[in-house]
């Protein structure tokens, strides 16, 4: 437990501050001419994805610690499938439910932002760290 | 594919719910955004095809993750009903919450928030329900 509280706030805190940076990043614009909310700055994005990556991502990691001997494959894959299944709850649940309502351009870019750092970041990091 | 045939099921069920309390209550955002008939059919087409379609998702993961969730029969899949509520609303309602605190010092957000996610949780719970019903009893 205690292992999977560390491995999952290091990974969090990690995750965040790629997601702060994606967030504030030209792919954002890419994808929206609309930011989430209002037009934010840039320490407020990252104190803000910090914090909440890195509190989340201890209780992702405590969930991936009970099932972790119930996921397939080894190693980063592990960890990579565990976080699809968090990303598909968290990002893509929540977008497409917005989407419904007509306003697609404002979550496009968060699902995109949001697969890169939880999936691509802390998906590969608690595969790495995390082991029993 | 148990797993998924009986999410399936769970997730419309439960999408179905949502349309349904938000007729009830008059909810402000659905009635807002929806002025037309073609966007009411539109919405529930939507509504119950995403919670039919995730709720088939997080029925294979339910399927997989079967021994590994504490309870028995329909107790076990309401935990892990719970546990998707969880990440379905509690996340992005602290991703909010936190917005607002950080960039206007609001505080006020936090009872709506609650409320709402006590309200929007209720899905999830549902979609525990059926689902353990459906996959323990009728065996898909």
């Amino acid at each position: 437990m205690k292992r999977a509280i560390i491995v999952g706030f290091i990974s969090g805190l990690v995750a965040g501050m790629v997601q702060a940076v994606l967030s504030i990043s030209g792919i954002w614009d890419f994808f929206s001419v609309y930011y989430l909310i209002e037009p934010v700055s840039f320490q407020h994005t990252m104190l803000h994805y910090t914090i909440l990556f890195g509190l989340w991502g201890i209780v992702y990691c405590v969930l991936y610690s009970f099932f972790y001997d119930y996921i397939p494959n080894k190693g980063i894959k592990k960890g990579i499938i565990f976080a699809l299944i968090i990303w598909i709850a968290v990002a893509v649940h929540p977008a497409l439910i917005i989407i419904g309502y007509g306003y697609p351009r404002h979550f496009i870019p968060l699902i995109f932002t949001n697969f890169l750092s939880t999936c691509g970041v802390y998906g590969t990091l608690i595969g790495i760290l995390y082991k029993r | 594919m148990r797993g998924f045939y009986s999410g399936l099921i769970g997730g419309m069920v439960a999408g179905l719910w949502v349309i349904i309390w938000a007729i009830m209550v008059r909810y402000e955002a659905v009635f807002n955004a929806l002025t037309s008939l073609e966007l009411w059919i539109n919405y529930l087409i939507f509504q119950i095809g995403v919670a039919g379609i995730l709720g088939g998702v997080f029925g294979v993961v339910y399927s997989r993750f079967y021994r590994g969730i504490r309870g028995e029969d329909v107790k076990k899949s309401l935990l892990f009903g719970l546990i998707i509520a969880m990440l379905a609303n509690v996340v992005i309602s602290t991703d909010r919450l936190l917005h607002f605190l950080l960039l206007e010092g609001e505080h006020g957000q936090l009872l709506s928030e609650g409320v709402g996610w006590l309200l929007t949780s209720l899905k999830w719970i549902l979609y525990g329900f059926v689902l353990g019903i459906v996959y323990e009893r009728l065996k898909l």
